[in-house]
């Protein structure tokens, strides 16, 4: 008898991971914005305010599409790489393609986080993906379905500024409803720009279990963008890294592209 | 474009296979039941050694005379076939039949019935054994007769082609009749299947054995009967048997068959197996 | 087929002015997989001994051709090396087939044009393989395609099948699609399945009994009281010869499914409907010949015929998958087909010579409708162990014939460790009816991206022998050897 779900991890790759180094955020999708300086003489923004300009700048474009290498780096230095190509639509549809790996021909839709659907190649099937799912890794690295998920945080989290330094705001969230696997999040966003620079989570016992580092920014045909993100477990050695290989935005991508239709088409 | 759900409940609820595949006829199909053989195909007993030399020998003998009754104003088919034994008389000039059975065949508009189909009994078979039809011969080696007449309970014909023959209202004291098969009834008793019951009667046959056609093989002698049958019920164990029905003789299919056999042969053999036994008679 | 035509058209006119290479993606897995037989007791005969009994490699390549951004050309194709040596004489021994065979496998080759001539109109046409329901791999809903049991650790293989699809999308919340299949082709079945005929003989090779025909207990006891009176040690039976009584390839004989698909928040069901055949066949007739032996004249030799069929169905189907998230987000998935069946009636003849002994006959289909169904939940528990439960009414394989359909229960409980390096899945169905079962332990490890490796077993449990060899019905579903033998596997698994 053949495993059933085992394949069902579901892979969504948020596009906040890849914190944008260009600043002012738009408010509504637009062409590729230009590097611009924040005028050091602006009013000091409210919490929201400053959560809203780091979403814009993650999310604030027509479509995106990133192709992305998943490296996992043991405590020994051992690596192990999987590819992937991402598409994205506005701040909530997205399909994800493995293309490398056990995993190469699995695609993703997530629609919502309601629904979800995974593309199996071993079945030749579209699969809906239940809730309880989202807790698993993605092929083993640090990253779990859910923490990719998430997308905007202004929906289910309750936001204060926590603190700030020189160059950094620090955003503290906890869910509006319990039973999330983090009690609190911590986002540290340049002052200068807005920038998603780190991301620290937290459970219950108040011990930090996962960490987003934002790194290396690199213009990506017009647009820059964190090419490297690290994401570890503080409490272990080791660490995910998620190189940005290629990001391109507002090429048109339709909306028909994000349907199980097309999840499902020519497999 | 909407889902057209009354209608899709509605093929759901006529949803019916209605279809059946059966073993046992794809079997059959597979390996079919022989059909009962036919009196032709069964296996015959040993007709001996047949030895034969022209007409010597010994024959086996088929007479089969084809006609029509009407009982009930119907015309239905009537095959009658008489057997015999036959050999030439130690003068040679006649052919002794010795009968054997008589077979009567009623089709009934394409059907065999067997209303008013008699059986020779025994008693019957024997008599007329011990009293053989003679045929005369030409003495050329060759086979035909004419006008060759075979009584059953009969004797003492003063014109026995034209004489008429007595009835059930005037045989009482005619010397003619005769109680062939000593059972105590006039003429001789035939027994009837439906309705079932006997008949007393007299009957007189007519042949004429066109020349007949001696097979190279000498195994075989065959030609054309012209026959004449007229039978007169005298009484019956059943009042409705006492009328027998006239006899249409017809021509297409009358005739005579010999088989040379051996010396063995028997009547019940004969009697069993004539179907097959001239089964493959020269036409 | 007009479209198909104007598909292949569009295809072929591209492939003319675009450099294929930008066309076509491939993908594909190499696999070698190695299995060794670990019970000695469930072969043709006690005793046939442990010994491998696979030992392929499989290079499986998936090629999707692109030429327009609405149209696909699907090809799947898979090369298979069976790793054991079929030359049985020295001059075979210069056949490379011979002494290496091998087989071209082409598991799709179809084409799909999306959006034509209306936007909401998806069609295909050519060799598929369909999966419908919403249950993992028990799906009683999907008729399309038989299924390739050649391979018991395969349940999920389909028989490839010629057929024409359509797809439509009238609302984001519903689909609808068809497939149109002209021919039908049965469900391929492991080689153990024989043994079902097999007949059963001592070390001597004397007859201890041969399996019921799906009969009347009463009318086996007839049939196997015709060879009462003779020594088990005279009958001389052959190997049983089954024969397939296919339909006629005629249009009456095609199949057609049809579903509607509707979507909703957390909730997804269908309707199906599905005219065509069952893909497994049922018993429709035997004849058994006993003749003596013309070479020894104390022996008889029996001949044993049979003949299967698959019969006619209609089916009326539900499907759902539902994510609760009033009960932790577990996940439901249910299935229920309602299958109206033709009747067959199942007819045995034994003959010694042209004699006729002995006939029977007994319905084993009923025409009455019977259900099958899968209800399954899924659950996450932590990071690293997933369950899946499910309810089975009716395996893949059953039909209301006179074995009948049974009651399964199917758990799976997957843990994972080392970072998802390694996987340990523990797998297991259960005939609740007679608690036969098969238990599926397997080891997985991601040695590298794209390459596994995978150790486990395949073990069968239940009696080998009928609780009364009069009833059809009394052979366990696991233990019965027509199941096959337990093995031990080793597989080696690139994804590329």
């Amino acid at each position: 008898m053949k495993s059933v779900p085992v394949l069902v991890f579901v892979l969504l790759v948020s596009a906040s991971a890849f914190a944008q180094e260009t600043a002012p955020p738009p408010e509504k999708p637009q062409e590729a914005p230009a590097e611009k300086p924040v005028e050091k003489a602006a009013p000091k923004p409210s919490a929201q305010e400053i959560l809203k300009k780091m979403e814009a700048l993650n999310n604030g474009f027509a479509d995106q599409k990133m192709e992305i290498r998943l490296s996992i780096i043991e405590g020994d230095g051992s690596r192990k790489s999987y590819d992937m190509t991402l598409l994205q639509k506005g701040d909530s549809k997205r399909l994800v393609h493995f293309t490398s790996g056990e995993l190469k021909g699995m695609s993703t839709l997530v629609e919502s986080r309601d629904s979800v659907h995974v593309y199996l190649p071993g079945f030749k099937k579209v699969r809906r993906v239940a809730a309880h799912n989202m807790n698993q890794s993605v092929a083993g690295s640090d990253l779990s379905s859910e923490d990719m998920a998430q997308v905007s945080w202004a929906t289910d989290w309750n936001l204060k500024l926590d603190k700030e330094d020189d160059s950094s705001y620090w955003l503290l969230l906890t869910p509006k409803q319990p039973g999330g696997s983090y009690t609190r999040v911590v986002h540290r966003v340049a002052k200068d720009s807005f920038v998603q620079q780190e991301t620290h989570y937290y459970n219950a016992a108040g011990e930090e279990v996962k960490r987003f580092i934002n790194s290396d920014v690199t213009d990506f045909h017009g647009v820059k963008r964190s090419k490297l993100i690290t994401v570890s477990d503080p409490r272990t050695k080791r660490r995910t890294e998620m190189e940005l290989k290629d990001f391109v935005v507002n090429q048109g991508l339709k909306d028909s592209l994000f349907t199980v239709r097309e999840l499902q088409w020519g497999k | 474009m909407n889902l057209r759900a009354p209608g899709l409940l509605l093929l759901l609820a006529t949803l019916s296979c209605g279809e059946h595949s059966d073993g046992l006829e794809r079997l059959e199909a597979l390996y079919p039941t022989p059909k009962p053989k036919t009196e032709e195909e069964r296996p015959i007993d040993d007709i001996g050694t047949p030895m034969c030399n022209g007409l010597d020998g010994n024959w086996a003998v088929r007479l089969v005379q084809k006609g029509t009754i009407e009982p009930l104003g119907q015309p239905w088919d009537l095959t009658v076939t008489d057997l015999f034994l036959a050999s030439k008389s130690q003068a040679g000039t006649e052919m002794q039949l010795r009968f054997c059975n008589q077979d009567v065949a009623i089709l009934a508009d394409g059907k065999r019935t067997t209303l008013g189909q008699p059986e020779t009994p025994a008693t019957l078979k024997s008599a007329l054994y011990l009293h053989p039809l003679r045929v005369p011969l030409p003495g050329d080696g060759t086979f035909a007769a004419r006008d060759v007449v075979w009584l059953w309970g009969l004797e003492g014909l003063a014109n026995p082609l034209t004489d008429a023959l007595p009835t059930k209202a005037d045989y009482q004291g005619d010397a003619r009749v005769i109680d062939q098969d000593n059972d105590s009834f006039p003429g001789v008793t035939v027994n009837v299947l439906s309705p079932s019951g006997q008949r007393y009667m007299v009957r007189r046959g007519i042949f004429t054995f066109e020349p007949g056609r001696l097979a190279l093989s000498n195994q075989w002698l065959t030609g054309v009967l012209v026959h004449q049958l007229t039978e007169h019920a005298l009484g019956a164990s059943n009042t409705t048997l006492e009328t027998a029905a006239p006899i249409t003789p017809r021509a297409e299919g009358t005739m005579y068959q010999l088989r040379c056999v051996g010396s063995t042969y028997t009547c019940a053999s004969l009697e069993k197996d004539h179907a097959a036994l001239f089964k493959d008679a020269p036409r | 087929m007009s479209r198909t035509a104007l598909a292949l058209g569009l295809f072929a006119a591209g492939l003319a002015r675009a450099d294929w290479t930008d066309m076509i993606s491939l993908s594909g897995r190499l696999e070698s997989d190695i299995r060794f037989d670990i019970d000695d007791y469930r072969g043709e005969k006690p005793g046939d001994g442990f010994r491998f009994s696979i030992n392929r490699n499989d290079a499986i390549v998936h090629a999707e051709i692109k030429p327009f951004d609405n149209v696909v050309g699907v090809l799947d194709a898979r090369l298979r090396f069976y790793g054991f040596n079929e030359a049985n004489s020295l001059p075979a021994l210069a056949d490379r087939n011979k002494v290496d065979p091998f087989s071209v496998q082409l598991d799709q080759a179809y084409v799909a044009v999306k959006g034509v001539p209306f936007s909401w109109l998806d069609i295909k046409g050519g060799r598929m393989q369909l999966t419908w329901g919403s249950a993992d791999i028990f799906n009683q809903v999907d008729f399309a395609n038989s299924r390739d049991f050649y391979d018991p650790m395969d349940y999920a293989r389909k028989v490839p099948n010629e057929m024409l699809g359509v797809d439509l999308y009238p609302a984001p919340w519903l689909t609808i699609s068809a497939v149109w299949i002209p021919v039908f082709k049965p469900a391929m079945l492991p080689p153990s399945t024989s043994l079902a005929f097999g007949i059963d003989r001592d070390t001597n090779g004397c007859l201890q009994g041969f399996p019921a025909p799906p009969l009347e207990p009463s009318q086996t006891r007839e049939l196997m009281g015709l060879f009462s009176s003779v020594d088990p040690c005279s009958l001389n039976f052959s190997t049983p010869e089954v024969r397939l009584f296919m339909p006629q390839n005629g249009i009456a004989d095609s199949q057609v499914a049809v579903k509607a698909q509707f979507s909703f928040d957390n909730l997804e069901f269908g309707l199906h409907y599905y005219r065509g055949r069952f893909g497994f066949p049922v018993a429709y007739n035997a004849v058994a010949h006993a003749n003596v032996s013309t070479d020894d004249p104390t022996k008889v030799d029996v001949r044993y015929i049979a003949e299967v069929l698959y019969p006619r169905i209609q089916v009326a189907g539900f499907d759902f998958s539902y994510s609760a998230e009033w009960l932790a987000d577990i996940g439901i998935v249910g299935e229920i087909a309602v299958i109206f069946p033709e009747e067959v009636t199942f007819g045995l003849r034994a003959y010694q010579g042209n004699t006729r002994l002995y006939e029977a006959s007994a319905t084993n289909v009923a025409s009455t409708p019977f259900v099958k169904a899968t209800v399954g939940l899924d659950y996450t528990f932590t990071k690293w162990l997933y369950v899946n439960v499910m309810y089975l009414r009716g395996f893949f394989d059953e039909f209301n014939d006179r074995y009948g359909v049974h009651n399964y229960a199917v758990a799976t409980a997957e843990l994972k460790f080392l970072n998802d390096a390694l996987l340990v899945r523990l797998a297991g169905i259960l005939n609740i009816d007679d608690l036969s079962n098969v238990a599926n332990p397997q080891l997985t490890w991601v040695a590298a991206p794209g390459v596994e490796v995978l150790a486990g077993a395949f073990i069968f449990g239940g009696s080998t022998v009928p609780t009364d060899p009069f009833e059809y019905a009394a052979r366990s579903k696991f233990g019965q050897r027509a199941a096959g033998r337990s093995f031990a596997y080793l597989k080696m698994r690139l994804t590329f």
